[in-house]
């Protein structure tokens, strides 16, 4: 099977990856932050080192700012229902994941809040001025995508948190598709929530997330329980991350996550970025002279993701990539769990197949995806 | 040895503040807490020398790093 699903969840997982998760079952087995004994305090150790290295690589000043969560999605609801009140009104993007839109629309659906959706431009300048041009006296937060998840496209973080700052607005940024191949700045852009997802291009197991957050204090919580401090209090610890982190927490899942945060390091962000890019231009102008085949988006180096939507005239979407599955290629069909960026690109009724590239591609691969997709497409 | 223990708020903070003493020449151990514990619950802080208790709790108050009591 060759892999290019890579925006779902990447496959294969870095080698010390799996290696680091079977070996913390017998080293890290004991709970971090409940006991007191050897093991447990190594765990704790091993924990907090997970968090030292995403406070590093998000150029975030302080460790105990970083919470896990279960997924991205998790991460996001915790910022959007501990952060919005009663009134309040939140921007989106035209190219959001469910993560975002649902638990706004939601929230909305209930009464709690409004929202407005800025339309993402091909120039990052108008994209600011689509988001600018919807601030109202309510608006509490722009809550958007670094990166679409169905077609590549990035919108412009850095600029948008300026926006945010010059409007005194929060900032929560979805960095699911783009952490560990974009160099995100979390203090340098004035980023109120980070969220991200563990088993993307961070590389590490599922059930993996993180929320970066220096307001994590003032949020209300989605979710009470033990916390292995404060522990005769009945509410809720107000130190970060106790303060959002109930229950025993993922310890092989964040043992996993450390590693392929590690893997990110060593490789470097910009080298990934530029290797994945690599095949995706491959791939993209292969696909871009097959009159059978109709693409939505340019590549832009430096600015496109590694994620490419196409469809096959006259196929649906879920028909290409079953087709492709029978030659051996994982690819994902359908709306991608995006109908915001579906309704963008007039793509609402067939989906599109998506064509998202990892760290383990190579040349060869996107070269035989290509020849297949030019055989079904004739 | 005469010791104490400076309680924090959690192991996250106690981690943290353990690397920050050791930073500054104070060496300190996260020891998990039982004294008051009809107070504050169950808890963690960590144990240095008395003699370093005062020049400890400067340097982790300056770093924005809550201690909740002394014992």
């Amino acid at each position: 099977m060759i892999y290019f699903d890579n925006g779902a969840t990447t496959y294969p997982k870095p080698k010390r990856v799996p290696k680091a998760v079977e070996n913390a079952f017998y080293e890290y087995g004991a709970n971090p932050g409940r006991s007191g004994h050897e093991m447990a305090m190594q765990t704790a150790l091993k924990v907090y080192e997970c968090r030292e290295t995403a406070a590093s690589l998000f150029h975030h000043t302080e460790v105990e700012n970083v919470v896990f969560s279960l997924n991205c999605t998790h991460a996001i609801n915790m910022a959007l229902k501990g952060t919005l009140r009663w009134g309040d009104h939140v921007i989106i993007s035209d190219l959001e994941h469910n993560s975002v839109l649902r638990p706004v629309h939601c929230m909305a659906q209930r009464g709690a809040i409004t929202y407005s959706v800025a339309t993402v431009q091909s120039d990052d300048d108008e994209t600011v001025a689509a988001f600018e041009s919807l601030i109202r006296p309510n608006t509490r937060m722009i809550a958007c995508t670094h990166g679409s998840n169905v077609f590549g496209i990035r919108l412009p973080a850095e600029k948008i948190g300026a926006l945010c700052r010059r409007h005194g607005l929060l900032f929560l940024l979805d960095a699911a598709q783009t952490a560990g191949i974009v160099d995100i700045d979390v203090d340098g852009w004035g980023v109120a929530f980070l969220c991200t997802a563990g088993h993307k291009s961070l590389y590490g197991p599922t059930g993996t997330g993180l929320l970066i957050t220096p307001f994590g204090e003032a949020l209300e919580t989605i979710m009470e329980g033990g916390t292995g401090s404060y522990s005769a209090y009945y509410d809720m610890p107000p130190d970060m991350p106790d303060h959002l982190e109930s229950g025993t927490v993922n310890t092989m899942g964040i043992v996993g996550l450390l590693e392929g945060m590690r893997f990110v390091e060593e490789k470097g962000v910009d080298a990934l970025y530029r290797h994945e890019m690599e095949i995706m231009g491959l791939v993209y102008h292969a696909l871009k002279s097959m009159p059978g085949v109709e693409l939505y988006t340019p590549l832009v180096a430096g600015k496109s993701l590694p994620v490419l939507s196409f469809n096959v005239r006259g196929k649906s979407s879920e028909e290409t990539t079953d087709l492709l599955s029978e030659k051996g290629f994982a690819l994902r069909g359908g709306l991608h769990c995006a109908p915001l960026a579906h309704k963008k690109m007039g793509t609402i009724n067939m989906g599109t197949a998506r064509i998202s590239v990892g760290a383990f591609n190579t040349k060869e691969q996107a070269t035989r995806l290509c020849d297949e997709i030019k055989k079904i497409s004739a | 040895m005469d010791r104490a223990v400076i309680r924090l708020t959690s192991v996250t903070y106690s981690i943290r503040a353990q690397k920050l003493l050791g930073q500054n020449g104070i060496r300190s151990y996260i020891k998990r807490l039982s004294k008051n514990i009809n107070a504050h619950g169950c808890g963690y802080g960590l144990e240095v020398e008395r003699q370093d208790v005062q020049r400890a709790y400067g340097i982790l108050s300056s770093s924005g790093i809550r201690v909740v009591e002394i014992v």
